[in-house]
């Protein structure tokens, strides 16, 4: 069946809202929306679908989603945005600003290894209860004092969630304000976009209830039989779970308490967890990620210097722990352009969020970009690629990022 | 909210303030049990902060018994935390070593674990000041069920001159003197030291015959500008006068940090239906108690109190719970 889909799309752009309304092969329990800023214009603005499958609330304008590791991009901007007012230097170690980071040997860490996932501290040692994920200092504290999981700088692997409150608890002593509110002041105000980390409670009816698909379900199942096989701790677990604050999944569905567990609580969403607890249009998202590009009037978040220096490379190739390729390339904590995430062409920075988010921009191409979605797949989730596929179509003029690199599909992070 | 955790006994504890946080340390057992009594031989300490004394974010677990034949090889006890001029923080607590698996008989004594952080210990795996049986009953003595040297209490030396440590203590025979005591041996125990490392056991402070055969979870704190010893004796455990009489949290104004104390003229702060009282300061600074909901008759309940706001009766000379709390 068709689903219906809101919003406008400009003369030209009709390829990609067929792409997005392919998205909604079961629109009873998909909701979704796309945004894409081109040259300055907002050039698509779609949404369609279910809020929330349980009720049946509509999909509509000002629904709000959780973005997950999205949000990690926006911590990337707020950070590039320091640099750019001289304010954090990505070369600079860490306990220039965060003193108590040196304990067990963490003192070399720089800011850029924190971002890039080269910090060694991807799960904690100690379980993170529910109850701690309000008080990020708190988390941030006990970071700072844990003995890291390899060498910092030495080695990279995703930092799921912690990455948040590493880079966070260092703008926090910078700017004097919680991530969030930092990230209010520097990044979504000047741009006027619905978008928080730590969302003001009278916001969260507005947020849609996502929902676990088949194959996020089976691709977490799956991870979980294959660790208990592996024996030993399952690191890459608890970087997910932090040990017992959040299910795998990230979001569930929990008798108990009517809203939902993990980021369906509307406790969680109130909390500032800069490393997945974003929340936001996809019209506010591509607005953001459009406003990190170089502009001729200079009003954007981003100087051309400071853009170079943030998306320059910094984690590459196999990490830590074992996965299989593609693997992700990251800069001053951007997700590169990947076999693992393709975006327009090969400056493309940004990030995508577990359950099949995307956010980007592409300097080449002149684009923001976001998609969001409310029903969760993982694994061979291509609903967001194709979009891109067309968009690249219609921008560069082009099926492949035109530098010869064989199309992949592959892993999606967080 | 009170602070309780699930599926667990929760009882006496104590706090550090870091400034920014208070740290909650307390026992806890599992009700798995199913006798609260058995709490005792399978106590361990857990770790909660607080930036407001009602809200608790529970950590865990922090301490552990030690191994077989280690001074707290059946369970970890109450203690205090205190921060020396090195930075570091020391937890000075209770090891409880059980004679047997159905006795109650155990010997109890004071180690110390360390932590950068208050977050992560490192324990002595050995005593560090034990019952001086020139001053204090031990086992040996054959006159009580268990070797009393528990719930240290360390503060600085007003004058700058070391550490001082009360200890939970009962009286030995030669001190005592006077065969007509019986049960009503409880002192407070004392110790000092220069380092917070070695420790050297002094005579108590109190003399025995106040009316309590054990003062538990002695505190120094002071409360507008009066010193206060704080300790907890319920209605079971006093002896002499006082038999037959309330128990609960006591307090006892002191001239004197360093002692001597007077107990028999202590007077009750609360009765058992709370017990092992804490008083802290809140970030307002004022006084507050916190202490363990013991429950009446049979039914304990094993978590630990809101805040219960103090004030300073000037007309009684002692503190008093404020009147707003009664509202």
């Amino acid at each position: 069946m068709s689903a219906v889909i809101q919003g406008t799309v400009d003369a030209g752009y009709e390829p990609v809202a067929d792409a997005f309304r392919d998205v909604f092969d079961d629109p009873s329990s998909t909701g979704a929306a796309l945004a894409i800023v081109h040259e300055g214009r907002l050039v698509v603005d779609v949404w369609g679908g279910v809020a929330d499958a349980r009720t049946g609330r509509p999909w509509d304008r000002d629904t709000l989603s959780v973005v997950f590791s999205c949000t990690k991009g926006l911590m990337s901007i707020l950070a590039a945005r320091l640099v750019q007012e001289g304010l954090l230097d990505y070369e600079a170690p860490v306990t220039a600003h965060w003193p108590e980071f040196e304990a067990e040997g963490k003192g070399e860490t720089t800011v850029g290894d924190l971002l890039a996932h080269r910090a060694g501290l991807p799960a904690p040692r100690a379980p993170i209860p529910r109850e701690m994920l309000s008080d990020g200092e708190l988390i941030a504290d006990r970071l700072a004092w844990q003995a890291p999981l390899w060498t910092p700088g030495k080695a990279h692997a995703y930092h799921p969630i912690t990455h948040g409150w590493l880079i966070g608890e260092v703008i926090r002593r910078i700017t004097g304000v919680s991530p969030g509110a930092a990230f209010r002041r520097y990044v979504a105000d000047p741009v006027d976009a619905e978008c928080w980390i730590g969302l003001p409670e009278e916001h969260l009816p507005r947020v849609a209830h996502m929902s676990v698909g088949s194959s996020l379900a089976a691709l977490t199942a799956q991870q979980e039989a294959d660790a208990r096989a592996a024996g030993g701790t399952d690191w890459p677990g608890v970087a997910m779970t932090l040990g017992g604050a959040l299910p795998r999944e990230l979001v569930g569905d929990d008798p108990a308490a009517p809203a939902g567990e993990g980021f369906n609580d509307p406790v969680v969403q109130r909390a500032e967890i800069p490393g997945a607890g974003g929340i936001a249009t996809a019209r506010a998202l591509a607005s953001v990620w459009a406003a990190t590009l170089p502009t001729a009037n200079g009003d954007g978040l981003l100087a051309p210097e400071t853009l170079g220096i943030a998306t320059a490379l910094r984690s590459a190739g196999e990490p830590f722990f074992p996965a299989p390729p593609p693997w992700p390339r990251w800069g001053a904590g951007f997700q590169l352009d990947s076999g693992a995430r393709r975006y327009l062409t090969r400056r493309g920075f940004g990030h995508d969020g577990a359950g099949g988010q995307v956010a980007f921009a592409d300097p080449d191409a002149s684009v923001g970009f976001a998609f969001l979605t409310n029903r969760m797949e993982a694994g061979e989730d291509v609903r967001a690629t194709r979009i891109v596929d067309a968009l690249r179509e219609i921008v560069v003029g082009t099926v492949d990022s035109g530098d010869g690199i064989p199309h992949d599909e592959g892993a999606k992070s967080i | 909210m009170t602070f309780a955790r699930e599926d667990h006994w929760v009882w006496d504890f104590w706090i550090a303030d870091d400034g920014d946080r208070y740290h909650l340390f307390y026992l806890h057992a599992p009700t798995s049990l199913g006798d609260e009594r058995l709490r005792h031989r399978n106590a361990r300490i857990g770790h909660a902060v607080s930036r407001d004394l009602r809200e608790w974010v529970d950590l865990g677990t922090v301490l552990v018994p030690g191994r077989p034949g280690e001074f707290d090889a059946t369970a970890v006890w109450t203690g205090c935390v205190v921060r020396g001029g090195d930075g570091l923080w020391r937890m000075f607590y209770t090891g409880s070593r059980f004679l047997g698996e159905e006795s109650i008989a155990n010997i109890e004594s004071v180690g110390v674990a360390t932590s950068r952080n208050l977050h992560t210990w490192e324990p002595s795996r050995h005593p560090v000041v034990t019952a001086d049986p020139r001053w204090y009953e031990t086992l040996a003595d054959g006159t009580w069920r268990e070797e009393a040297w528990r719930d240290p209490w360390v503060f600085p030396d007003p004058d700058g001159d070391g550490w001082h440590m009360l200890v939970t203590a009962r009286a030995g025979s030669r001190h005592a003197g006077d065969d007509d005591l019986g049960d009503d041996r409880g002192v407070i125990g004392h110790a000092v030291s220069a380092d917070l490392e070695h420790w050297e056991v002094q005579p108590p402070l109190s003399a025995p015959g106040a009316g309590f055969t054990h003062l538990e979870v002695p505190q120094l704190v002071r409360v507008s500008g009066v010193d206060v010893l704080l300790f907890s004796c319920d209605a079971r455990a006093l002896a002499g006068a006082r038999s037959g009489g309330r128990g609960g949290v006591w307090q006892l104004p002191v001239e004197a940090v360093t002692g001597p104390f007077d107990p028999s003229r202590s007077r009750l702060l609360v009765d058992d239906g709370l017990y092992a009282g804490r008083i802290v300061h809140d970030r307002a600074g004022d006084p507050v108690l916190l202490a363990f909901e013991n429950g009446s008759g049979s039914d304990f309940v094993g978590r630990i109190s809101d805040p219960v706001p103090l004030r300073w009766d000037a007309e009684r000379g002692c503190v008093a719970v404020a009147a707003e709390s009664r509202a």
